[in-house]
């Protein structure tokens, strides 16, 4: 199933990786001229894609010569062309997989426009979740994807096939205070979270968390 | 890589303890620093802790609560931690959650952080500056320049 089209402004998103590069009037003016000849209306969409292609490189060839300019048109068209993932898969064996996780976690969010605090968010969740596996289980993993909806949302599901959380429900209820911390953690995500659930036995542990994006 | 390459450093600040946390703290590095801040505050009489984690991007609950033992094995040392350089993004996560640091302090910066362990600056001039005035004040027989006027 295609993803139905986002007909998000990438004009903010481009000046931004415009000015990385150039000073802001300069930036503006490339942006403005890429609009002025590759946009049928005055925002940027990902249907431009192929114009955005022809008009990069001339717009930047009057601030910057040729070699400044390759790494600036690989990042708009990047951006341009759309996130390339809807969804990864990180195995959390050891102490180290936790930081790859949520590192992951919060570029995958980015890359679907999330903001810095939502992408903080769902970055923190993965290091939660992550670390329980990596604590208690030893051995699982996190999957992050993208649902298109509307609306758009990130859904984490940590599994692992561990001993079990014991007394899920008391944790949930939170009126126990878990020795070992993994209560604060489940409660933080199902607080930040539109959708929680936990399901816990001797086979394993599965939990599932969406926000939107 | 060693123990030694992943040690967290210390500096000595005057009569406080200079932490500076980046990235990630891993379980094992965590036992270290406890380790050797206690040993620290003991040889040093450090009676303040800064735990700065402004190079640090994401805290979650697990990290506040090595940040928290930390602190609290440092007071039981009469030693006061307070933790500087929250960002703005972690601050709001850790709300979101209801997760936060109850008994520890947290500042700012660490320049708010120090001032409230009770360390000031004084900007001198010059040094060559002071030397001129103590000299002077010295000849003029002012011991106290605050209270020169006084009768």
């Amino acid at each position: 199933m295609t993803p139905p089209v986002v007909d998000e402004d990438l004009s903010a998103r481009v000046l931004a990786v415009l000015r990385e590069h150039l000073s802001p009037l300069s930036a503006a003016l490339v942006l403005r001229r890429v609009k002025e000849r590759a946009s049928t209306s005055e925002r940027l969409h990902e249907r431009d894609l192929a114009a955005i292609a022809r008009e990069i490189g001339p717009a930047l060839s009057f601030y910057l010569p040729p070699d400044q300019r390759a790494p600036i048109m690989r990042a708009v068209l990047a951006l341009a062309a759309g996130p390339r993932r809807s969804s990864i898969r990180v195995a959390i064996e050891r102490e180290r997989d936790v930081s790859t996780a949520r590192l992951a976690a919060r570029e995958l969010a980015t890359e679907h426009g999330a903001g810095t605090l939502v992408a903080q968010k769902i970055a923190t969740i993965v290091s939660e979740l992550a670390r329980n596996i990596a604590g208690y289980a030893g051995h699982g993993a996190v999957e992050l994807t993208v649902e298109a909806g509307p609306p758009r949302m990130m859904l984490i599901v940590a599994v692992d096939n561990g001993p079990g959380i014991a007394d899920v429900d008391l944790i949930l209820s939170g009126r126990y205070t878990s020795k070992t911390g993994l209560g604060k953690g489940l409660l933080g995500i199902r607080a930040m979270s539109s959708r929680f659930s936990v399901v816990s036995g001797g086979a394993g542990t599965r939990v599932e968390a969406a926000m939107p994006l | 890589m060693t123990d030694e390459e992943t040690r967290i450093p210390i500096i000595k600040l005057w009569d406080c303890l200079l932490v500076p946390l980046q990235g990630d703290i891993n379980d094992r590095q965590a036992d270290m620093l406890t380790v050797d801040v206690l040993r620290r505050i003991q040889t040093q009489d450090a009676r303040g802790m800064l735990l700065d984690v402004s190079g640090v991007w994401l805290m979650d609950s697990h990290l506040c609560a090595v940040l928290a033992r930390l602190a609290a094995v440092a007071q039981l040392m009469g030693a006061r931690t307070i933790i500087s350089g929250m960002k703005p993004e972690i601050v709001l996560t850790l709300q979101a959650m209801g997760v936060g640091f109850e008994r520890t302090e947290t500042s700012l910066n660490l320049e708010d952080a120090l001032q409230r362990l009770g360390i000031s600056v004084v900007r001198h001039s010059d040094a060559g500056d002071d030397d001129v005035v103590a000299e002077a004040l010295a000849a003029l027989g002012v011991t106290n320049p605050e209270r020169a006027h006084e009768s």
